[in-house]
């Protein structure tokens, strides 16, 4: 079991403790039906923290410590946004969130990546993502 | 006779597991530890499934809110009665259930110190823990229906591999990662947590030193062989002593440096389980007015001493798997087992026997 969680995320039965010390800050936005990127701590109906929390997810904002390493963290971080994506009834004007990831590998860096979540709205995908 | 035969018979050994009873009393508390957000957050009507979570399979139980809450606060009561020794089969067999559920639940809930806690459950779950220190124990004495102490001894040879493996498994983890080696990743941890450290009071000498990359490439390299000598220190019975020596203040020393959760507590406790099982293998012959006649029997947690108080002068240690221990060195080579005792006396112990061993008349 332990060889094996080497090819996990998260390690599960892998032991291995405090792998890294990286660190990584994430800018969120919603993708509207008509294109337009609004942050997800501006102007909507839900908060972040109030359905992401723990895991060092709680606050993605600012520049913090990747927990258990970055793969466990984007593992983690990747299902938050599909999880919002599917748990936000009430806005119904995102078609996605997007996320871009900053962050250092054991003070190396800083590196960029690009998450996106689960698309919410078939119907209007094409235009989102029309040119 | 051949290898096989003998690992055959040692599975179907049989012993005193009294230190998995000691072990039990104390995983009571740190499942509460373990679960406090989770009531406190059910407290407040919120439960996992209300908040981001992450399945680990599409086909694994999930139960709804109400449940949820009715099955945690079962929990709590039963870690409790884990612990007070009240019907402790089904409690420990419940809180195993509940913790392990918990955390196959959602991968947020994973943690390394909570499969390690969850290794101990189980392992007191498949064990009759309930037979010493326990209220079914009074319950029993009052019924006069004693249990007998032997039981199986292969869970505890089980559970004694797989902690030993969870250190060697940290510590290979670290020796195969440049960056853990060399000491880049304890240097980084200190230079971010600098400024915070020395808020809460550490000496800004100490983190400078710390931020010191020669500094944490000897620091890095010595916590990997700690985490070794501990590993492999608890398989050899010469060696471990010594490494639950070293597990203390290694375990103490993480827990105020670094947000571990519940490890520390429950690697502490299990510490129990390196103490050899035997029912009153050892034979202590002390003078009548000796305190250790009236000590031992009050410290001897685990089981392992007979004191026979007897109208000698001296101290006489009988123990059949070693020398007899006469006078001071069968003092100390008894505190060295008492668990109360042992942190002071193990040291004093080893180097009383280097002085005496290095002496001309030896």
């Amino acid at each position: 079991m332990i060889v094996i969680a080497y090819d996990s995320d998260h390690k599960t039965f892998g032991f291995q403790m405090f792998p890294e010390s990286s660190r990584w800050e994430a800018d969120i936005v919603r993708v509207q039906a008509d294109g337009a990127r609004v942050a997800v701590n501006q102007e909507w109906e839900y908060r972040w923290s109030d359905m992401v929390r723990g895991r060092g997810l709680t606050n993605p904002f600012g520049r913090h410590h990747a927990d258990s390493g970055l793969r466990n963290q984007f593992g983690y971080f990747q299902g938050a946004l599909d999880w919002v994506a599917e748990n936000t009834p009430d806005d119904q004007s995102t078609v996605r969130l997007e996320a871009v990831v900053t962050y250092t590998d054991n003070g190396r860096g800083p590196f960029e990546r690009v998450f996106t979540s689960v698309t919410r709205f078939t119907s209007v995908t094409s235009e989102a993502d029309s040119p | 006779m051949s290898r096989f035969r003998r690992l055959n018979q040692q599975i179907d050994t049989v012993g005193d597991l009294r230190q998995l009873s000691v072990l039990r009393i104390l995983l009571g508390p740190v499942v509460l530890l373990h679960l406090r957000d989770t009531f406190t957050a059910a407290r407040d009507g919120i439960v996992y499934s209300d908040r981001f979570y992450l399945p680990y399979f599409d086909w694994y139980p999930e139960v709804g809110p109400t449940l949820y809450e009715v099955l945690l606060w079962a929990c709590a009561i039963s870690a409790i009665a884990m612990s007070v020794g009240l019907a402790t089969r089904l409690a420990t067999s419940y809180t195993a259930l509940f913790v392990g559920y918990n955390i196959f639940l959602s991968k947020t809930h994973f943690a390394h110190n909570r499969t390690f806690l969850l290794i101990l459950l189980v392992t007191i779950a498949i064990v009759p823990v309930g037979r010493h220190y326990s209220f079914d124990k009074l319950v029993r004495r009052w019924l006069r229906s004693p249990e007998p102490d032997a039981t199986p001894l292969w869970p505890l040879w089980l559970v004694r591999f797989e902690v030993a493996a969870v250190y060697c498994a940290s510590g290979a983890s670290k020796v195969i990662d440049q960056d853990w080696w060399s000491g880049r990743v304890l240097q980084l941890r200190a230079i971010d947590n600098r400024e915070l450290a020395i808020d809460q009071g550490a000496p800004s000498w100490l983190m400078d030193a710390l931020a010191d990359g020669t500094v944490q490439s000897w620091l890095s390299k010595a916590s990997v062989l700690t985490e070794f000598v501990i590993g492999l220190g608890f398989l050899h019975r010469r060696t471990r002593l010594l490494a639950i020596w070293v597990a203390i203040p290694f375990h103490l020393t993480i827990q105020i440096g670094a947000r571990v959760q519940v490890f520390s507590w429950a690697a502490l406790a299990a510490l129990v389980i390196w103490v050899t099982p035997g029912d009153h293998t050892r034979e202590l012959i002390v003078p009548r007015n000796h305190r250790l006649a009236r000590w031992v029997p009050r410290l001897d947690w685990f089981g392992r001493f007979r004191v026979d108080p007897d109208d000698g002068q001296t101290v006489l240690l009988m123990d059949n798997r070693g020398p007899d221990r006469r006078g001071s060195d069968g003092i100390w080579t008894t505190l060295s087992r008492l668990p109360a005792t042992f942190i002071v006396a193990g040291p004093v112990l080893a180097i009383r026997r280097r002085r005496w061993s290095s002496a001309p008349d030896s």
